[in-house]
């Protein structure tokens, strides 16, 4: 069957609006022939509804819808009926078109009458359609489809009776309609000739008066807003850019194959489709497409859950599973539509008749409506899962209008993160649905299941004033967007006029066009004013006239427009309008004071005069201004210093007042530096960069003052670090110490060490490797081999890094400075330790205070391969001690002063109690995966030893940890042979040799 | 430890510089009692050294035993309720901060906690003073606010406190509070005042120190003696034993601001303007004052200059520092000056050579 759907539809939207005129068909038919016999086939009433012949048939009396089939048989009145039910329902654009109640333009009338028209009688002639013209009886009518065939429909004559009960019956569920429509065509068309007439009595000059009066009552009896009267019904009516109105259609489009899923007529959604890629000029992936469409075809069958309730019924309908491909085949296939752009230009209205073209029902969230995150949530769920119960029964395309403005501050954020994620969700699951699908169809019916209560099947158009408004970033990368810019003045004149004429409100083209550039095109401002100017009983015919002033539209302009306009003088002046209306106004002709005007409310307007000051500064030196003497860039600089000041005292003392000569400093920027050619603006960085870096670095100072012993951090303001103490600071940190081993100083650099040493951790500095920043505490000691730089912690040399400076400084070699960093943590910790050491020695405790301390060391020793924090691994064991009563005047106990907060933990089972040579042993016996951690082992530990004989320390545990006898030990002694340690571990490649010979 | 710490005089009767100070200070706690303190003078010229010295000689040696304390205030503000961190320095008998951490907050600082601390009289009825010190610091620093909730604090509970105030400068603290405190000036130490600290330290530690390279030192610390003390020692540091020539180190902002300078003399164009404009940003982002770089520049700007436009220069340089202050962004007004210099360099410039 020739089901002529919806796509056609569309299609003969899109060419009527294209091709108004065209007259395509003509060759075939005489206009004037099938009008008389009012029997034209559909596709081409619908070419021709605005075609002049049609229009001036219409007031012939002869004009009938008599002209049906002579005869239907029962089954085919059935089937009419039920396909005629089911193309009610499923093309809910007819419908509104043939359910438009109050014709109110007769041009418009005489679209929809067509439209009716060929509602009624499309069908009817359906049925005598035939491929060859012999197959015809009698009289015959050539029709050329879309595609391209030609087919023969017979004119066979039916009784009238016939007719309405044919009517009847597809209208029984609502017995009032004749067919599709809400009125009968007749009184329509009646209608139509009184309104016609009425035109013609306003258009009579003669009749003026009497027209005015009519006009005048007509307007206290309907209190209809015209911006409603007159609001485009339909797709052709719009007034918005032609090319966004199809990309927004086109894209709604995409959504057919989900939503409604056209398994059966694939091939006119073809058409349609390769219709609007021929409009559409964006240069898309079209074979993608075209691939996706055949690969959704296909996959019909195996078709996944659909989301949403079938609002056909179709066995076969869904695509959520294709949506997936569809989003990964074509990328151009966003969500989520944005339509932004300044107020009044039309895009609700677009949304809505696009929505409602294409077969929705919208449901709209606009910023009146409660839009917290769990409400829109809930709202968005329902939208795009749910159907309404009674009447519409259209699916739903939800339109969230205003996003911008009710969203905003925390709530709206979390709002909008949840429309997103709505949004994102569909993405990830459609790859598990896909995964489904290939799993096997055990799982697939639950598969289906959870996608369908997560997968977005309803389109969402998302419509926002300010696209750059901060709250919408994360919806500009999900979203396509389509900005909506200024439709022509000329457009909007005409609109005007027409309607002005409709109203019988006598205006002139230039002042109709002085009202749109006032209003920026503003369509809405436009029809407001003009019908407050009508109510008031005034004529629009001159400029001269004082009410034109209330037009004027408060406009606040992007802060982008706001510098360019300071930075770039365009030729043209302001416009001839303004001139005089600027000269009306007390300034005279002087343009340069109009010029002042102009942009004082321009800059006053917008408001944000500190932002506006930033992007002027930090564009001003790349603006190429003739300036031999700098006198201009100084003045600029006068002057935005100036606006600095008064911006200053405006916050700290509150006087708003100030805020009235703020644009006094874009307009001498202006006046002084304006060039021709339009500059290449940024937006202002520099300063915000500052701001976070100074923070940033004077968190650091703060951090790295509380670091400090208190002794000196109390006499140490973080200004005075800044500036004075730095540089000194740095150069006493990196003395001259040559990179050997420490066995190697002489005595004097042995000083110069310990002094050094003692500084750092005085001025709570320490060295860190670059990479291992989770170290709260230094990884001292055991940080064998150091990737990546050793660094100062807290990062001070970072206070002198300037930019394209070279720091003058000595740095110390990466060796010396590990070194420094083990010595200075051992240092740290026996700082915290050695005041309490009062060797309360009881010989009960001295073999498990042995063992533990045993222990420790070979915990240390696992460090070296693990590289684990030391000091971690310290701090339970030290509170451990400290809780057992007996140990707690230990010297390890007073350790756990360094952590006090690690105190209320419970006491780790220390388990272990293998020595650490007894690791060193177990080691030996490993295999050979281990053989360099032994080394490392053996390596350190006779290092250890070899240490001891150079530096002759008195301290000799090793060896009785050799005898195994219980010896005293405190912590100091364990911290100061871990000391030792540090420092012989890192000459052990010096006692390499040494190694060799132990083993 | 530096030196800088390792030598600073503990007791009023050590003290190098600003004996005269001292011995006022010490004959007027001698009778147990005393009343409130403003020390201002400029950086490094020993006002803390002045402060500690004579907390130590009010309470004795344990004044020095102090600790750091960082912790969170509650404070009640009308109907909010803020929390400020402060980080005190205390010992068992003075507390010492600087309110104007807290930024903004620093009303609250006054009005609550400094009240708060005030309020207590101290524990300890076996020391020998009946009131404990407040120290604060930076008080210059303070919003005018905040110095107007002080005025009422220091009245109120001046039987259980004192406070010992600190600043750079006392023309920022308002009239109020300087009338209420005796005023102690600690001026900049001479430059021989300072040679001779730095002679001391040498021979405390055994070194030889040229009184070229002393002289020196004490130059180019600006009479700031910590500063001193602190090159002397990276000095000592980077070569020993010195030379009668040896380079003293300039700090590296400062070496940069030269640079800075140089950029401006020899290019006067918005492009090099712009340039200048990223290096001063650099330098406010490394917490560099702005008042100190415009100074700075000017210091090295006239080293360059014809002395017939020293003045003219000096007067803009008044002029934008004044505005600077007047102003809230800083680079524009450092920017400005920048500017303006080039613009009469440049003018000179032709005027003379074409």
């Amino acid at each position: 069957m020739e089901e002529p759907d919806f796509d056609e539809l569309t299609w003969m939207a899109l060419d009527q609006q294209e091709m108004g005129d065209e007259t395509q068909f003509a060759d075939e038919l005489d206009p004037d022939d099938f009008l008389d016999d009012a029997a034209p086939p559909a596709d081409d009433v619908g070419q021709k509804s605005n075609h002049d012949g049609v229009r001036r048939k219409r007031n012939s009396p002869d004009v009938s819808l008599k002209s049906v089939p002579k005869e239907c048989s029962p089954k085919e009145k059935r089937r009419r009926a039920l396909f005629e039910e089911e193309k009610f329902a499923s093309e809910p654009s007819k419908t509104s078109s043939t359910t438009y109640s109050l014709p109110t333009s007769v041009k418009k009338n005489e679209v929809r009458i067509a439209q009716a028209e060929y509602v009624a009688t499309e069908y009817r002639y359906k049925c005598g359609v035939f491929r060859m013209a012999n197959s015809v009886d009698g009289d015959y009518v050539t029709v050329t489809a879309p595609s391209g065939v030609r087919v023969y429909a017979d004119r066979k004559q039916i009784p009238e009776s016939h007719t309405k009960s044919g009517c009847k019956s597809y209208g029984a569920n609502s017995s009032e309609r004749k067919g599709l429509l809400l009125q009968s065509i007749e009184s329509m068309m009646e209608k139509a000739e009184h309104e016609r007439l009425q035109k013609m009595f306003s258009e009579d000059p003669i009749l003026e008066d009497s027209n005015e009066n009519t006009a005048g009552q007509r307007g206290q009896v309907h209190e209809k807003l015209w911006v409603e009267k007159y609001a485009p019904k339909a797709f052709t009516d719009l007034l918005s850019e032609e090319q966004t109105n199809r990309e927004v259609l086109r894209w709604l489009k995409q959504w057919d194959s989900i939503v409604f899923g056209h398994a059966g007529n694939a091939p006119t959604s073809k058409d349609v489709l390769a219709a609007l890629r021929r409009h559409s000029s964006s240069s898309e992936n079209r074979n993608g497409y075209k691939d996706f469409r055949r690969s959704n075809f296909g996959s019909t069958k195996s078709s996944t859950g659909y989301a949403g309730p079938d609002f056909r019924d179709h066995a076969s309908s869904t695509f959520s599973e294709d949506l997936g491909s569809k989003a990964s085949s074509e990328d151009g296939h966003e969500k989520v539509l944005l339509l932004c752009g300044p107020p009044g230009l039309g895009k609700t209205t677009l949304a809505h008749i696009v929505a409602s073209h294409c077969g929705y029902r919208v449901v709209e969230i606009n910023a009146s409506d409660d839009r917290v995150a769990t409400t829109l949530e809930g709202k968005i769920l329902d939208a795009v899962q749910m159907k309404s119960v009674s009447g519409d029964r259209r699916p739903n395309c939800l339109i969230i209008d205003e996003i911008d403005g009710a969203i905003g501050g925390g709530e709206g954020r979390s709002a909008l993160r949840h429309l997103i994620d709505i949004v994102s969700r569909t993405k990830k699951t459609t790859g598990s649905g896909e995964k489904a699908a290939e799993d096997g169809a055990a799982k697939k019916a639950t598969k289906r299941k959870k996608g369908s209560a997560e997968t977005l099947s309803r389109p969402i158009i998302c419509i926002c004033n300010d696209l750059y408004a901060p709250a919408l970033r994360p919806l500009r990368q999900v979203a396509r967007i389509h900005a909506f810019s200024k439709p022509s003045t000329s457009r909007i004149v005409s609109r005007l006029k027409y309607i002005c004429k409709e109203e019988g409100y006598k205006t002139s083209v230039r002042t109709l066009t002085a009202l749109a550039e006032r209003t920026e095109c503003d369509i809405r401002a436009c029809l407001n004013t003009l019908q407050f100017l009508k109510r008031r009983g005034k004529h629009l015919t001159s400029l001269d006239d004082e009410s034109l002033r209330c037009g004027y539209k408060d406009m606040t302009s992007s802060i982008l427009q706001i510098w360019t306009e300071v930075y770039h003088r365009r030729n043209d002046g302001p416009s001839k309008f303004l001139m005089q209306q600027g000269r009306k106004e007390g300034y005279g002709d002087s343009q340069e004071l109009l010029q002042f005007t102009r942009l004082y409310d321009l800059f006053a307007s917008h408001g944000d005069h500190e932002l506006a000051t930033d992007g002027l500064h930090e564009n001003l030196l790349h603006i190429r201004y003739q300036d031999s003497n700098l006198l201009k860039t100084v003045g600029c600089l006068r002057s935005i210093c100036d606006s600095d000041i008064r911006s200053n005292r405006i916050i700290s003392k509150q006087q708003f007042f100030l805020n009235a000569y703020q644009p006094a400093s874009p307009i001498t920027l202006r006046h002084l530096v304006a060039v021709p050619t339009r500059p290449n603006l940024q937006w202002p960085k520099a300063f915000q960069r500052y701001r976070t870096e100074l923070s940033m670095r004077k968190e650091m100072i703060f951090s790295w003052i509380s670091g400090m012993s208190p002794l000196i951090s109390r006499n140490i303001t973080p200004l005075l670090l800044s500036v004075e103490m730095v540089t000194p600071l740095l150069a006493i940190l990196n003395p001259p110490l040559r990179p050997v081993a420490v066995q190697l100083y002489t005595p004097s650099e042995l000083e110069t060490m310990k002094q050094l040493v003692d500084t750092m951790v005085q001025y709570g500095l320490r060295y860190k490797e670059g990479e291992v920043t989770i170290l709260r505490t230094d990884g001292t000691g055991t940080n064998s081999q150091g990737q990546g730089e050793v660094q100062l912690d807290p990062p001070i040399h970072n206070l002198i890094n300037f930019e394209g400076y070279k720091v003058p400084h000595r740095q110390l070699s990466a060796t010396i400075r590990r070194l420094l960093g083990h010595q200075v943590g051992q240092e740290r910790i026996r700082r915290e330790v050695v005041p309490v050491v009062k060797s309360v020695e009881k010989p009960v405790q001295e073999s498990r205070s042995q063992s533990r301390k045993e222990d420790q060391m070979s915990k240390s020793a696992n460090d070296a391969d693990t590289r684990c924090p030391e000091p971690d691994l310290e701090k339970p064991e030290l509170s451990c001690e400290n809780q057992t009563p007996e140990v707690g005047n230990t010297s390890v106990g007073a350790g756990a002063k360094s952590y006090p907060s690690l105190k209320i933990k419970p006491p780790p089972e220390v388990k272990t109690q293998i020595t650490f040579f007894e690791r060193l042993r177990k080691d030996h016996c490993c295999t050979s995966t281990t053989r360099d951690l032994q080394m490392r082992y053996g390596d350190r530990f006779l290092s250890e030893n070899s240490f001891k004989l150079n530096s002759a320390s008195p301290m000799d545990d090793c060896s009785e940890e050799k005898d195994d006898k219980p010896f005293s030990c405190s912590a100091a002694v364990f911290i100061d042979s871990g000391r030792q340690w540090g420092e012989a571990f890192n000459s052990q490649i010096l006692h390499q040799q040494r190694y060799e010979i132990w083993r | 430890m530096l030196w800088v710490d390792k030598y600073r005089p503990h007791t009023l009767d050590k003290v190098m510089v600003h004996m005269e100070e001292a011995q006022h200070l010490k004959n007027l706690i001698a009778l147990g009692d005393c009343p409130h303190l403003l020390f201002y003078g400029p950086s490094g010229a020993g006002k803390k050294t002045l402060i500690m010295a004579l907390l130590r000689e009010m309470y004795g040696p344990g004044a020095e035993k102090v600790k750091v304390e960082n912790k969170p205030w509650k404070v009640e503000a009308g109907t909010r309720k803020l929390e400020i961190d402060l980080t005190t320095v205390s010992s068992n008998y003075h507390v010492e901060f600087s309110p104007s951490d807290a930024g903004f907050q620093d009303r609250y600082v006054v009005q609550e906690i400094i009240k708060d601390m005030a309020k207590s009289r101290p524990l300890d009825v076996a020391g020998t003073k009946g009131f404990k010190v407040l120290v604060l610091n930076e008080v210059d620093k303070l919003s005018r606010e905040a110095q107007h909730s002080l005025r009422r604090t220091m009245e109120k509970y001046s039987s259980a406190c004192r406070l010992i105030l600190c600043c750079n400068s006392a023309s920022k603290v308002i009239e109020a509070i300087r009338s209420r405190c005796l005023n102690i000036r600690i001026s900049a130490p001479t430059k021989e005042d300072i040679v001779s600290v730095m002679q001391h330290v040498a021979k405390k530690e055994n070194l030889q120190l040229p009184m070229g390279l002393a002289g020196r030192i004490a130059l180019q610390s600006n009479r700031n003696l910590r500063a001193a003390l602190l090159s002397f020692e990276a000095c000592y540091v980077q070569q020993y034993p010195f030379s009668e020539n040896q380079a003293v180190q300039a700090t590296d902002w400062e070496q940069y601001v030269t640079e800075i300078a140089n950029d401006i003399v020899t290019e006067q164009s918005p492009k090099r303007l712009f340039q200048v404009r990223g290096k001063l940003y650099e330098l406010l982002s490394n917490c560099i004052p702005p008042e100190i770089i415009l100074k700075r520049l000017l210091v090295e700007l006239m080293r360059k200059l014809d002395s017939e436009l020293k003045r003219e220069v000096c007067h803009w340089a008044a002029h934008y520092e004044h505005r600077m202050q007047l102003g809230q962004k800083a680079i524009f007004h450092l920017e400005a000056f920048v500017a303006k210099f080039m613009s009469i360099y440049k003018r000179f410039l032709i005027a003379n050579f074409g």
